[in-house]
C-alpha cells in the first residue's frame, strides 16, 4: 500500500503546511535569540498587544485586508514593547510587571473593539475571532507569499548579520567596544520580532504565538554547544514541526495551532530526556578530561 | 611627549542624579601598567567603562591616543567582569575567542583561518588550547577569565583596560595573567587594570591611580601609595595597611 | 422576586468589585515576588484541569471542576519551576513553554469532545461578566444573587482571614526568604500558599472576568501602588482600592459605551497605572521632572565649584578658571555657563577676579563635601 495515499494531500493542505513551515522556520530561528536574550516573553505580550491592533485595522479598512490589519499590528505591538521599555527603564516597575501590565491593558483594548465588531456585525469579520487561537487551516495562498517573504527576511539577516548577533548577544558591553552599533541591530531585531508576531498570529493564535518562538530555540539548546548550530536545530525543527503538526491535526482532526504546541512539548521534553541521558553517559570521560586538563594547567582544571 | 594613550579631562559621571565621578583629569602614558585603585563604590568600573563609551559623561571628554574613542576602532580591548556575561550562552572556547577579531571584519566578513591562527595562538598564550572545543558552561572561573584575556589578545590591541582580572581566579591563573599582562607592556601595549587589593599594587604595577569618585592620585606607585593619600581614600585602615607594608617589605 | 441586588446592573458591578478586591489581593504577592506572569500562565493553564475534571465527573456545575482547575493551576507553576531548576531553561522561557503547551491540550480535549461538552474557549480568555447575573445562587426556591458574587465573596474572605493570620510570617518570608527559614518559617510553604491561593483566585475569577483581566487586575494595581506606597500593608490597601476604582470606572464606561466589560475594566487599570506613573509623590512623572531641574542646577554648581577647586591653586590655574574658558572645559554651552555662574555667584559661593572665578570659602567647603561623599 502507498502511505502517500494515507494523507490524501490536497493543494489546501499543502498551502497549509508550506506556511507553517516557513512560519516554523522563521519564527524558530528568530525566537532562539530571544531565549539566549532572556527576553522569551515579550512574544506572548506583543501578541496580545497587537490583537487590537489587527481589529483597528478591520475597522477602518472594513475589509480583511491582510496588509492594513499587519500595519495596525505591527503598530500596537510597536507602541506596546516601546511602552514596556519605558516602563522598565524609567520607573521601579519590574520587567515582569511592565510586561505583563502591558498585555493585559492592550488586549483589554481588543476585547473593547471585538464587541465593537460584534454589535456591527457584517459578513466580512466571520474569521476574525480566529486570531484569538489560530487558524491555520484558512491560510490562502497569498499568505504563503507573506510568510515566504517574512522567512527570507529572517534568514538574510541572521545570515548576513552573523557575527554581530552573536557578539551583542553574549557581550553587549564587548560589543560596544568594538565599535559595532549595538542600537541599530536591536532595532533590527525588534523589527523582525514584531513582525514574525504579527504575521504568526494568524496561524498560532494570540495564546500560542509565544509557544513557536520558544519551544524550538530551548529544544535545540539541549542539543548543542554552538549558537550557530542552535539556531539553525531551531529554524529547522521550527519548520519541521510546522509540517508534522499539520499533517498530524489533519489526521486526527485536531485544530492546527495547538497540535503543532503540543508536538514541539513533546520535541522538548524529548531533547531533555536525550540531554540527560547523554550527559550521565558523559560523565565517567567528563571527569577524565577534568582530570587531563588539571595536568596540563598544573592544577587549573580542578577549581 | 607622546600621545598619551588615555587623556582624560574634567570628566564627570553620574547615575541618575547621584554623582559617581568628580571632575577627573587623568592621563595614562603608552606603555605602563597602571593599577586603578580605590575603595568599594569610587567609581574604578565606572571610569573604564565611560572610558569604553559604555557609559554617557555628564561633562568632560575621553580621548584615547590623541582620538575621540569612535576613531579609535579595535586598538582599545576591553575585559568586562566575568559575571557581566551568561555563561551559559552556547559557545565553544574557540567562538569566545574569535570574537576578538569581529572588529576589524565588520558585518559581513567570516573569520578566514590566519584569525582562526590567530585565536588558537591567544589560547595557548593563555594556557587553554586544549580547551579550545569545550563549551564555555563547563569552565571554571580561573579558565572563564583566561577566555576574555584570549578575546582580548586576538583583538591586537594596544590599550587594554581590564576590570577586576583577578577577582576570584585561582593562583595559577592569576600569576600567568599578571605574567601575561608584562608581556603586553614589554611589546608596548598599555594596560589599565581596575585592582581593589591594595598589598599587592606595588608587585604589580608601575603605575597607579587613586579613586574616591574624585581623582586623588595618579603616577608612579610609589608617589601614589603613600600613608597620607591612603588614608584620605579608606580612612584610618587604608594608611594602617601600608605602614605595616614599610615595616616589613 | 429578586430581593437583595434588585438590578442587573448592580449585579454585574458587584461580581466585577469582588473578582476585582480578589485579585489584587492574591496578585499583589506575586508582584512582589516578581513573579507577575505566574497570573498568565496559570489563568491560561486552569483551563486544562477544567477539561480534565469534567471527564471524571461529567458534570459542568460540579465543584470538582473547580479543584481541578486550582490543581493545574499549581501544576502549572511546578512545571514552570521543573524546567528552571532541573532542565537548565531561563524563568521567562519557562514560562513561555509551559502554559501555551497547557492550554493547546485543553483546546484539543475540547474539540475532541466537542459533541458532548459545551465549553466555550473563547469565553475563557474573554469572560462572561454581562451574563453572571443571570446564573443566580439558589437557595431552597429564592435566588440570593449571581453565584459569582458568592464564590468571589468567599474568596475575598478567605484572603482577608489568611492574611489576617499569616501577615507577620508573609511580610518576613517575602521581604527575606534566608531569614525567614533561618527563624523557622518555611519560604517554600509559604511560596506554594501563595501559589495556590493565587490559583485558586484565577480558577474563581476567569469564569466571570476572563483570563486576561485577570491578569490585569492581578498586576495592575499592584503595580499602581507600589508607585505610592513603601510598605506591605499600604501596598494591599492601596492594590484594593485601585482595582475598586478600576472595576467600577470600567464598568461604568463600558455600560455607558456598550462595549465588553472585562475589555474596559482591563483598559481602566492601566489608565489608574498611568494616573500613577504620572503623579506618585517620589517615583511620579511629575516629581522626578521636578527633583531633576533642581538637582541639575545644583549638580552644575557642585561641579564648577569642584573643578574650579581642583584647579585654582594649580599651575594651570589660569587657564582652568578663566570664566571664558570654562565653555570649552565644563563641554558647556554659553548660556548654561552664564546661567549657571551667575546664580553661584549670587550665592556667593564664587568670587570673579580679573577674569578668574575663585571658589569663596563656603564654595570650597561646599565643594569638599561633595566630593568626599
Amino acid at each position: 500500500m502507498n502511505p502517500l495515499n494515507l494523507w490524501e494531500i490536497t493543494p489546501g493542505l499543502a498551502t497549509v503546511v508550506l506556511g507553517t513551515a516557513l512560519l516554523g522556520l522563521a519564527t524558530g530561528a528568530l525566537g532562539s535569540l530571544a531565549v539566549l536574550r532572556r527576553n522569551s516573553l515579550m512574544g506572548d505580550a506583543l501578541s496580545h498587544a497587537a490583537y487590537p491592533g489587527l481589529l483597528a485595522g478591520f475597522l477602518l479598512s472594513g475589509t480583511k485586508s491582510v496588509a492594513m490589519m499587519v500595519l495596525g499590528a505591527s503598530i500596537f505591538a510597536a507602541l506596546a514593547q516601546w511602552l514596556t521599555g519605558l516602563l522598565i527603564r524609567s520607573t521601579r516597575v519590574r520587567p515582569d510587571a511592565a510586561l505583563a501590565l502591558v498585555m493585559g491593558c492592550f488586549f483589554g483594548f481588543g476585547m473593547i473593539l471585538q464587541s465593537h465588531l460584534q454589535q456591527n456585525p457584517s459578513a466580512a469579520q466571520a474569521g476574525l475571532k480566529d486570531y484569538l487561537f489560530g487558524q491555520a487551516g484558512l491560510l490562502l495562498e497569498e499568505d504563503i507569499a507573506l510568510l515566504a517573504a517574512l522567512a527570507l527576511l529572517v534568514l538574510v539577516a541572521l545570515v548576513m548579520g552573523w557575527s554581530r548577533w552573536k557578539i551583542i548577544t553574549f557581550d553587549r558591553a564587548h560589543a560596544v567596544s568594538l565599535g559595532i552599533n549595538v542600537f541599530f541591530w536591536d532595532v533590527l531585531y525588534n523589527f523582525l520580532f514584531i513582525l514574525s508576531v504579527v504575521i504568526g498570529l494568524q496561524v498560532a493564535g494570540v495564546v500560542l504565538m509565544s509557544a513557536l518562538l520558544i519551544m524550538p530555540g530551548c529544544a535545540a539548546r539541549y542539543w548543542t554547544k554552538r549558537m550557530s548550530t542552535m539556531v539553525t536545530l531551531a529554524g529547522a525543527s521550527g519548520a519541521i514541526l510546522g509540517v508534522g503538526g499539520t499533517f498530524a491535526s489533519d489526521q486526527l482532526s485536531w485544530p492546527p495551532g495547538p497540535t503543532i504546541v503540543l508536538l514541539g512539548f513533546a520535541w522538548l521534553i524529548i531533547s531533555f530526556f536525550v540531554r540527560d541521558i547523554r550527559k550521565k553517559r558523559n560523565q565517567y570521560s567528563g571527569n577524565s578530561a577534568k582530570i587531563s586538563d588539571a595536568l596540563h594547567l598544573g592544577g587549573v582544571g580542578a577549581n | 611627549m607622546s600621545t598619551p594613550a588615555i587623556e582624560i579631562e574634567d570628566l564627570t559621571v553620574a547615575y541618575g542624579e547621584r554623582p559617581a565621578l568628580w571632575d577627573i583629569d587623568l592621563k595614562v602614558p603608552t606603555g605602563v601598567m597602571m593599577g586603578l585603585i580605590g575603595p568599594n563604590g569610587a567609581g574604578k568600573s565606572t571610569l573604564i567603562k565611560t572610558v569604553m563609551g559604555l557609559i554617557k559623561p555628564a561633562a568632560g571628554t575621553v580621548r584615547i591616543f590623541g582620538k575621540p574613542l569612535s576613531e579609535t576602532g579595535s586598538r582599545v580591548a576591553y575585559v568586562p567582569q566575568r559575571s557581566s556575561v551568561d555563561w551559559d550562552f552556547p559557545a565553544t572556547v574557540m567562538d569566545v575567542a574569535l570574537m576578538g577579531c569581529f572588529g576589524r571584519l565588520g558585518w559581513l566578513g567570516r573569520p578566514k583561518s590566519i584569525d582562526r591562527q590567530t585565536a588558537r595562538e591567544a589560547l595557548a598564550r593563555v594556557g587553554i588550547s586544549n580547551l579550545a572545543t569545550r563549551p564555555v558552561h563547563q569552565l571554571s572561573g580561573g579558565q572563564q577569565q583566561r577566555v576574555f584575556l584570549a578575546r582580548a589578545l586576538v583583538q591586537k590591541a594596544e590599550l587594554y583596560l581590564l576590570d577586576e582580572p583577578f577577582q576570584g581566579v585561582d593562583a595559577a591563573t592569576e600569576s600567568l595573567i599578571l605574567d601575561l599582562l608584562r608581556t603586553i607592556r614589554s611589546e608596548g601595549g598599555t594596560v589599565v587594570v581596575v585592582h581593589h587589593d591594595l598589598q599587592t599594587v606595588a608587585d604589580r604595577f608601575d603605575q597607579a591611580a587613586l579613586l574616591k569618585v574624585k581623582l586623588l592620585a595618579s603616577g608612579p606607585v610609589d608617589e601614589v601609595m603613600t600613608p597620607e593619600l591612603l588614608q584620605k581614600a579608606y580612612g584610618s585602615s587604608g594608611a594602617g595597611l601600608v605602614t605595616s607594608r614599610d615595616g616589613h617589605p | 422576586m429578586n430581593n437583595f441586588p434588585d438590578t442587573a446592573d448592580l449585579q454585574t458591578l458587584l461580581v466585577a468589585c469582588l473578582g476585582a478586591v480578589a485579585c489584587a489581593l492574591g496578585g499583589a504577592f506575586l508582584v512582589l515576588r516578581r513573579l507577575s506572569l505566574l497570573a498568565d500562565a496559570i489563568s491560561h493553564s486552569i483551563l486544562l484541569g477544567i477539561v480534565l475534571a469534567w471527564i471524571l465527573v461529567r458534570d459542568l456545575g460540579s465543584p470538582f471542576l473547580l479543584l481541578g482547575a486550582t490543581a493545574s493551576g499549581v501544576f502549572a507553576v511546578w512545571l514552570v519551576e521543573w524546567f528552571q531548576q532541573r532542565a537548565g531553561i531561563k524563568e521567562d522561557a519557562a514560562m513561555g513553554l509551559v502554559f501555551p503547551a497547557l492550554f493547546s491540550a485543553a483546546v484539543v480535549l475540547i474539540s475532541q469532545l466537542a459533541h458532548s461538552v459545551h465549553l466555550d474557549t473563547d469565553a475563557v480568555i474573554n469572560g462572561r461578566l454581562e451574563l453572571a447575573f443571570l446564573d443566580p445562587l439558589i437557595v431552597g426556591n429564592t435566588p440570593i444573587g449571581p453565584r459569582s458574587a458568592w464564590i468571589l465573596g468567599g474568596l475575598v474572605a478567605l484572603q482577608l482571614i489568611l492574611l489576617a493570620i499569616f501577615f507577620h510570617p508573609l511580610r518576613i518570608v517575602w521581604f527575606d526568604p534566608a531569614f525567614a527559614a533561618s527563624i523557622g518559617i518555611s519560604p517554600v510553604l509559604f511560596h506554594w500558599c501563595v501559589t495556590t491561593t493565587a490559583s485558586l483566585t484565577c480558577v474563581s475569577a476567569f469564569d466571570a472576568l476572563g483570563s486576561i483581566l485577570v491578569v490585569a487586575l492581578m498586576v495592575g494595581p499592584a503595580s499602581s501602588a507600589l508607585l505610592w506606597a513603601r510598605q506591605l500593608s499600604g501596598v494591599l490597601v492601596l492594590s484594593v482600592l485601585f482595582a475598586l476604582v478600576s472595576a467600577t470606572l470600567g464598568f461604568v464606561t463600558g455600560a455607558i459605551l456598550d462595549v465588553s466589560l472585562s475589555g474596559m475594566i482591563a483598559v481602566c487599570t492601566g489608565v489608574v497605572f498611568g494616573i500613577s506613573w504620572f503623579a506618585a509623590p517620589e517615583d511620579g512623572l511629575v516629581a522626578q521632572w521636578a527633583r531633576k531641574r533642581r538637582q541639575v542646577l545644583e549638580f552644575r554648581i557642585g561641579l564648577l565649584l569642584v573643578h574650579l577647586s581642583t584647579h585654582e591653586d594649580g599651575p594651570d590655574s589660569d587657564e582652568e578658571c578663566r570664566y571664558d574658558r570654562l565653555t570649552s572645559h565644563l563641554k558647556w554651552p554659553e548660556t548654561l555657563v552664564t546661567d549657571v555662574t551667575s546664580d553661584a555667584l549670587r550665592r556667593e559661593l564664587l568670587i570673579e577676579e580679573k577674569g578668574l572665578l575663585r571658589c569663596t570659602l563656603r564654595g570650597r567647603d561646599l565643594a569638599k563635601h561633595l566630593s568626599t561623599n
